[in-house]
């Protein structure tokens, strides 16, 4: 139960995309490392239906450099990496140029 | 001169030629102007087209176009749409992924370079891509998955991993997850949540 608390209360803060997003995001089914800097995301791990991992990187392009809300934004992708990262097997995250968020895997 | 001119003006006639609508010439009345009709003197042809050769009759040509001076269609044994893959052959003309469904489960892969075909698509290949078929001569088997060993049977295993060709089961002793932060005791199944979940939490 606590479990399932958690995870709701996390998909529903790090759902960051827009509406219109996730047009060319890839799911990662394993994430090994990130590195999320101004501008972009590096993202090292498996993306679904390959076979081995594979390190991206994809241009941040939601909002300007100077927006506090793309910096939030960034910020709580890189959490939600993180805990994609700490829990293989639990989420799946989705990785675009324009979206950033994690999802609990179907049992 | 200027006096005959003075009658016309007087008359209306100057003026009421001044004021009537201005049409592009049409020679043939084809309901095209001269401007844009590519032959003015046939009201059959008045639009240029590029077309190509179809040898094959498929209705795509191939080789380089030729400037054509029609009625919008393309001249006998010509085609406007070119880049025909096989010239000689009537049933087929355009190029697709290959696709491939050896197996026949559904899911396919990609081979390298493209397949010359017609409107249906010989079999094993398949119009759209599903999945990304780990073993296309079992059909049982079709996704790569990553697999933990999960020694303690709690459903939940520990590193290392593994990437596995399987189909809809993983296999007796493995689990898709990967965090169990004792694998030698059912009871510990996780570790706690990390502190960035903590914070994000706050």
């Amino acid at each position: 139960m606590k479990r399932l608390s958690l995870a709701a209360i996390t998909l529903a803060v790090l759902s960051l995309s827009p509406a219109t997003g996730a047009q060319t995001s890839l799911p990662y089914m394993t994430v090994d490392a990130v590195n999320v800097g101004t501008e972009t995301l590096q993202v090292t791990g498996i993306v679904q239906g390959e076979s081995s991992p594979s390190t991206k990187t994809v241009r941040w392009t939601l909002g300007n450099p100077s927006d506090t809300l793309k910096a939030a934004r960034l910020e709580a992708c890189h959490r939600s990496l993180l805990l994609a990262l700490s829990k293989p097997g639990q989420y799946v995250a989705q990785v675009g140029s324009d979206c950033c968020n994690v999802a609990l895997v179907a049992p | 001169m200027r006096l005959a001119r003075s009658i016309l003006v007087a008359a209306g006639i100057v003026a009421a030629a001044c004021s009537r609508e201005h049409r592009p010439a049409d020679a043939d009345r084809d309901g095209v102007a001269a401007g844009a009709d590519c032959d003015d003197s046939d009201p059959a042809v008045y639009a240029s087209v590029t077309a190509y050769r179809d040898v094959d009759g498929d209705g795509v040509g191939a080789g380089s176009g030729a400037p054509f001076c029609t009625g919008g269609s393309a001249p006998p044994g010509y085609a406007l749409a070119g880049a025909d893959c096989a010239p000689d052959d009537p049933t087929r003309w355009r190029l697709v992924d290959k696709l491939v469904d050896l197996d026949g489960d559904g899911f396919t892969y990609r081979e390298e370079g493209s397949l010359c075909t017609g409107a249906a698509l010989p079999p094993p290949y398949l119009s759209a891509a599903s999945g990304n078929d780990c073993d296309d001569s079992a059909a049982s088997l079709y996704r790569w998955v990553v697999t933990y060993r999960d020694q303690d049977g709690d459903g939940v295993g520990a590193r290392p991993r593994s990437i596995s060709c399987l189909g809809a089961h993983v296999p007796a002793g493995t689990s898709i997850a990967g965090y169990d932060a004792d694998d030698a005791d059912p009871a510990v199944v996780s570790a706690p949540e990390p502190d960035d979940l903590r914070l994000l939490l706050d």
